[in-house]
């Protein structure tokens, strides 16, 4: 049974007019519920049904020539289904946080939501996660998550080394699992910033949260160390 | 009566939905005929949004590369391929309106002249499911409540954000979301019905 609030965040999903917070929230939803899924496809339905209400224009003659005259001359060229998208997610994430610590996850979704429409992009999701250790309150991390191909990027800034004996740890917490999902270790580098590629044990059908823990050298296949870094 | 876009994206019942599957297959002439069957009314559309001919047919020309490029990822169970088209340019023609700071008054006194009747400038439609369509939509918009229709003509074809639709209508936030709401469900239940 949808509710009526769930109805209205639908309603105002279908017309894009959710702010992008929310609006990831939302499509997080949707990933696991295929009843208010099946909604959005039925709102989607009746919300495009109001172009019929735009006087149809005819476009200028040589348009569909000159269309098929781009897609000829191999400008452009029919994408496979799955593309490599982490170049492009990457580079939004870089041209984000290169300048320090200002992660503003708002301006990265709308970079790529700006990307989707060259590529295919909509699979991806970002999540921020905030340090939850009193002496270093200034990291974080950004994750780029695939949920298509089942893998991700994560960067991490200004966290502090931990002991030798110690590793980070990434873990992908997936309402349909009890435990956490483990998703590997990765190692800081001295300059305080970190990138690295992971890739989670198990199949991932929705993201609640990213979480970071630290735990004995070379990682545990169930957490048990404390929780340093936590975000969606 | 099937409304157009309140289908599935089935290739037996949506002649659209064929073309769709030989356009992932690169085929020119299938793209060909989709721009036939639906530029008028996607043309419709980003002019309406825009206001400007030539922005339009820029947002047109743009929309239809991009429906060449990722008809492979178009998902027949998830969308009809006309609603799947038509979100495409409305998005699209959003952006542009938005990058362009166009929201003129003349644009918003666009988005509530008076429905336009049926017709392709004065010429006769090509498709007889625009027709029946575009009467079909009329019809189920008469239905509803006149605030109602305003605020989802609003949300669709403005560009405006929620808070811009409040301000612009003269009520409070949250009755705006309530319309929209009712206005939408409605919509989608006339339209099912018809």
């Amino acid at each position: 049974m949808i509710d009526e609030r769930s109805e209205e965040t639908a309603s105002l999903y279908v017309f894009g007019l959710l702010d992008d917070e929310d609006a990831r929230r939302f499509e997080e939803a949707l990933r696991s519920d295929a009843e208010l899924a099946r909604l959005v496809s039925e709102l989607e339905a009746a919300a495009a049904s109001l172009a019929h209400t735009a006087a149809p224009k005819i476009p200028a003659p040589d348009l569909k020539n000159r269309i098929l005259d781009q897609i000829r001359a191999g400008k452009v060229a029919v994408m496979p289904r799955r593309v490599n998208w982490l170049p492009w997610a990457l580079a939004a994430c870089l041209a984000v946080i290169a300048g320090g610590l200002a992660v503003d996850r708002s301006r990265l979704q709308r970079e790529l939501s700006a990307a989707r429409d060259q590529d295919e992009l909509s699979q991806i999701k970002i999540a921020t996660l905030a340090s939850l250790v009193q002496d270093a309150p200034k990291g974080v991390a950004v994750v780029a998550w695939d949920s298509a191909r089942q893998e991700g990027i994560i960067k991490v800034q200004n966290m502090p080394m931990p002991k030798a004996d110690h590793d980070y740890q990434l873990w992908v917490i997936d309402p349909q699992y009890p435990l956490p999902v483990n998703a590997g270790v990765f190692h800081l580098r001295e300059d305080g910033i970190t990138k690295a590629s992971f890739k989670p044990d198990q199949p991932i059908s929705s993201v609640d949260k990213f979480a970071v823990s630290l735990e004995r050298k070379g990682g545990v296949p169930q957490h048990k160390g404390p929780i340093v870094m936590l975000g969606n | 009566m099937t409304i157009h876009g309140m289908s599935t994206g089935s290739t037996e019942e949506n002649p659209d939905a064929l073309l769709l599957e030989r356009i992932k297959a690169g085929d020119e002439r299938a793209f060909a005929q989709f721009y036939d069957r639906l530029s008028p009314l996607l043309f419709g559309l980003v002019f309406k949004i825009l206001n400007d001919a030539r922005e339009a047919e820029d947002v047109l020309q743009e929309g239809f590369l991009l429906v060449w490029k990722k008809a492979a990822s178009y998902d027949s169970a998830r969308s009809s391929p006309f609603t799947w088209a038509t979100m495409i340019f409305r998005h699209k023609a959003i952006d542009r309106l938005r990058a362009r700071e166009r929201r003129d008054r003349g644009l918003e006194k666009a988005a509530l002249e008076p429905l336009p009747a049926a017709g392709i400038d004065g010429r006769p439609d090509k498709t007889a499911w625009q027709n029946e369509t575009r009467a079909a939509v009329h019809a189920a918009l008469e239905r509803l409540p006149e605030e109602q229709r305003e605020a989802i003509r609003f949300a669709f074809f403005s560009g405006m954000t929620q808070i811009q639709i409040s301000e612009k209508l003269g009520e409070p936030l949250g009755t705006v979301k309530a319309r929209i709401r009712r206005g939408l469900l409605k919509l989608r239940e006339y339209l099912t019905a018809t």
